[in-house]
């Protein structure tokens, strides 16, 4: 080497090791490279191959179906993950330990039941198939192998029969089958914002109670109770008993599932008094003032129409309706243009179709094929027509609201809604209100009179048709009544129905909506007009509706307006 | 002889292949830390909702009402609403001789001192 040093050879020779060593060098860097990649690829091979954690919720962050709530945003409808269990009987270690141990923890699995199913010679066996979260940790905190936890969405609605009809139920593979989550599928399968309801639990809690208790008292069949806002047509509450639980809707019956406020239709009697005087008076063909003789019952062709609170003498329309008259309300249709003038308005107030509302479970109207006197007769007092109570309720809203036809809606509305056609004068929407607050002060609804609120109202006792034959059953009633408050400036409406009600002992035996469904309604007026604030009213407004009373008490009082001259009002018979 | 820039070049290439191998892994350790973090995302959410529901079932109204009950509670009623006038200012206020023990619906007991105005033994508000 040193004898080459210096010479051209010798510096061939360096450069020729100095590549070797830069050669050398750079396969090391090579192999290295490929040294380190291939333990990475390893490492990352065995990662893949290990088992994944068994309880994941890929893909699940988006709620399958969105969330229902009340106005105030509480909970009526959610999804949560629920974890089937299964084992691979051939990994779980000792078949007995296993099982005891998840028998211990899952509290409803038998022991001996799971040692059998490990023991079937079987690489698959079903442990549980709807975990807990707290049973979930538990299982995973015995660190047993061989377990499988197979993630699923399960619909479930916290609130339970409080609001069942209301909301609905979804079948197995999550698609609605029954109320709101079969009417708006589409929209809680696509949208995953919570879909707010016009429902209020607090005021749903309440006619719940009410209405349950009046049900349980006076043992009806069932029921319907109903908060109404008459100037946007949300629906507060709606309760239809008999209940059920959405969470175990298969452990009931279909009468138990169907919606009693818009799926079964009533004849509700005296109820529709309050349609019949403001089409009366709307018409302009009878005035607040005029009589019509209730002395006789009425006959027409074979039939007698009677009163069940006869007063046998004319009586004043304000009389009629405050005091029910059967007889009064029938003249005072015929006056106002009979079968047809029924007919138009009957049209108008949308009783010749189903009521448009977010439910599926809605009977139409039943009207009658054709309109003889005898027919106008009795649809002007409620029979003879079958309707739905919302039905009924929102034709009420809408007459003694702002007299515009009103939709009513189970969802919330953001904003006003858009006013619907006018169905009567504002002086005859004031007319109405008049007649419903003189039938809570003085007539049939006295037993819905509070002290606090001035409360509108009319009494309903209809009998039930018979289902094999012509005519009625007899002893068979629906019981209503119907109040609006407060009365001078309307806000909402209530509507309890009671489906044959049996009279007791607080109710002298007798069964009429006066006595059972009145009472009802002014514990509900009671209970949710301070918390939907409701101010009470005021001495000065009970006292013009007082005077306008005492003006009429006085038949030939100055006022100089002829329709404020009305007959006396029997109050103290 | 290699010159010194293909040297420098080596070097650097080598360095830069380092480097990039480098941010690969990390990308990858990122990328699984992601999805962990995804995981528990959902994990928390279901537990969440679970959440949710179990909250909204024990504050059901029918249950509170239950146990509001139990309590001595009774349901609000019109007759609690009062205008504001009706609501005496502090000068209206008066302060009993001797406070009153009162009986609360839990069973607990409360001392009051504020009480309507009266003629006798009543001392007024500053």
């Amino acid at each position: 080497m040193s004898a080459s040093a210096g010479g051209p050879g010798s510096t061939g020779l360096a450069a020729a090791r100095l590549r070797l060593r830069v050669v050398a060098v750079a396969l090391a860097v090579a192999f290295t490279s490929m040294g380190v990649r291939l333990i990475d690829l390893g490492e990352r091979a065995s990662e893949r191959d290990q088992p994944r954690p068994a309880a994941t919720v890929d893909g699940e962050e988006q709620p399958a179906r969105a969330d229902i709530v009340d106005r105030r945003g509480r909970l009526l409808a959610t999804d949560v993950t629920t974890y089937a269990l299964a084992a691979d009987p051939a990994n779980v270690g000792d078949p007995a330990l296993a099982a005891q141990a998840l028998a211990r923890v899952l509290g409803e699995v038998d022991a001996a039941e799971l040692e059998r199913r490990f023991l079937a010679g079987r690489r698959f066996a079903w442990v549980d198939r709807e975990l807990s979260a707290e049973q979930l940790r538990g299982v995973m905190e015995l660190g047993l192998k061989g377990l499988h936890f197979l993630p699923r969405r399960k619909r479930i609605w916290p609130q339970g029969e409080l609001a069942g009809h209301v909301v609905g139920f979804t079948g197995v593979d999550q698609q609605g089958l029954s109320g709101i989550e079969l009417a708006l599928d589409r929209r809680l399968r696509e949208d995953p914002e919570p879909l707010v309801l016009s429902l209020d639990l607090r005021v749903q809690q309440i006619v719940h109670e009410e209405v349950g208790e009046a049900v349980k008292r006076f043992r009806a069949r069932a029921a319907c109770g109903l908060v109404q806002d008459v100037e946007s047509g949300e629906l507060l509450a709606l309760v239809s008993l008999p209940e059920f639980d959405p969470n175990r809707w298969q452990r009931t019956g279909p009468s138990e599932r169907r919606n009693s406020c818009t799926g079964n239709i009533y004849e509700l009697g005296s109820l529709f008094k309050v349609i019949t005087a403001a089409m009366a008076l709307d018409s302009g063909k009878v005035g607040l003032s005029d009589r019509f003789d209730a002395t006789e019952p009425l006959r027409i062709g074979r039939h007698r129409i009677r009163d069940d609170h006869a007063k046998r003498r004319p009586l004043s329309v304000p009389e009629i309706i405050a005091y029910s008259s059967n007889i009064g309300t029938a003249r005072m249709a015929f006056a106002a243009g009979g079968g047809e003038a029924e007919q138009a308005f009957l049209r108008k107030l949308g009783f010749d179709r189903p009521l448009a509302v977010e439910l599926p479970d809605r009977t139409p109207p039943l009207l009658p094929s054709r309109w003889p006197e005898i027919v106008a007769a009795t649809v002007s007092f409620g029979h003879g027509i079958a309707v739905s109570p919302l039905q009924f309720a929102n034709a009420t809203a809408s007459l003694v609201g702002s007299g515009r036809l009103l939709r009513p809606t189970l969802l919330r509305l953001a904003g006003a809604p858009e006013p619907g056609p006018q169905l009567i004068s504002q002086r005859t929407v004031t007319d109405l209100r008049w007649l419903l607050w003189l039938t809570v002060e003085k007539g049939t609804g006295t037993r819905a009179r509070l002290s606090r609120y001035a409360l509108g109202g009319k009494t309903g006792t209809a009998d039930k048709p018979a289902s094999q034959r012509r005519g009625y059953r007899s002893g068979e009633v629906v019981a209503s009544f119907v109040g609006i408050f407060p009365i001078d400036q309307p806000r909402y409406l209530v509507l309890v129905s009671l489906d044959e009600p049996k009279g007791d002992a607080s109710t002298y035996g007798f069964r009429y909506g006066g006595w059972t469904a009145a009472p009802v309604v002014a514990r509900i007026v009671d209970r949710s007009g301070p918390l939907l604030g409701v101010p009470p009213t005021e001495g000065e407004t009970l006292q013009a509706l007082r005077e306008r009373l005492l003006v009429s008490e006085t038949p030939h009082a100055l006022t100089g307006h002829p329709e404020e001259r009305l007959a006396a009002l029997d109050a103290g018979r | 002889m290699i010159s010194r820039p293909v040297l420098v070049l080596a070097v650097a290439v080598v360095v830069a292949a380092a480097a990039v191998y480098h941010l690969s892994y990390r990308v990858d350790a990122l990328a699984a830390q992601l999805a962990a973090t995804r995981e528990r995302m959902a994990l928390a959410a279901a537990d969440l909702a679970s959440l949710r529901a179990s909250f909204a079932y024990l504050t059901r109204p029918q249950r509170l009402a239950t146990l509001a009950a139990g309590l001595g509670m009774v349901p609000v009623s019109s007759q609690q609403v009062v205008a504001v006038a009706q609501i005496g200012t502090a000068r209206e206020l008066v302060l009993a001789a001797s406070p009153v023990t009162v009986l609360l619906p839990s069973g607990g007991t409360l001392e009051l001192r504020l009480r309507p105005p009266l003629p006798t033994g009543a001392e007024r508000l500053p």
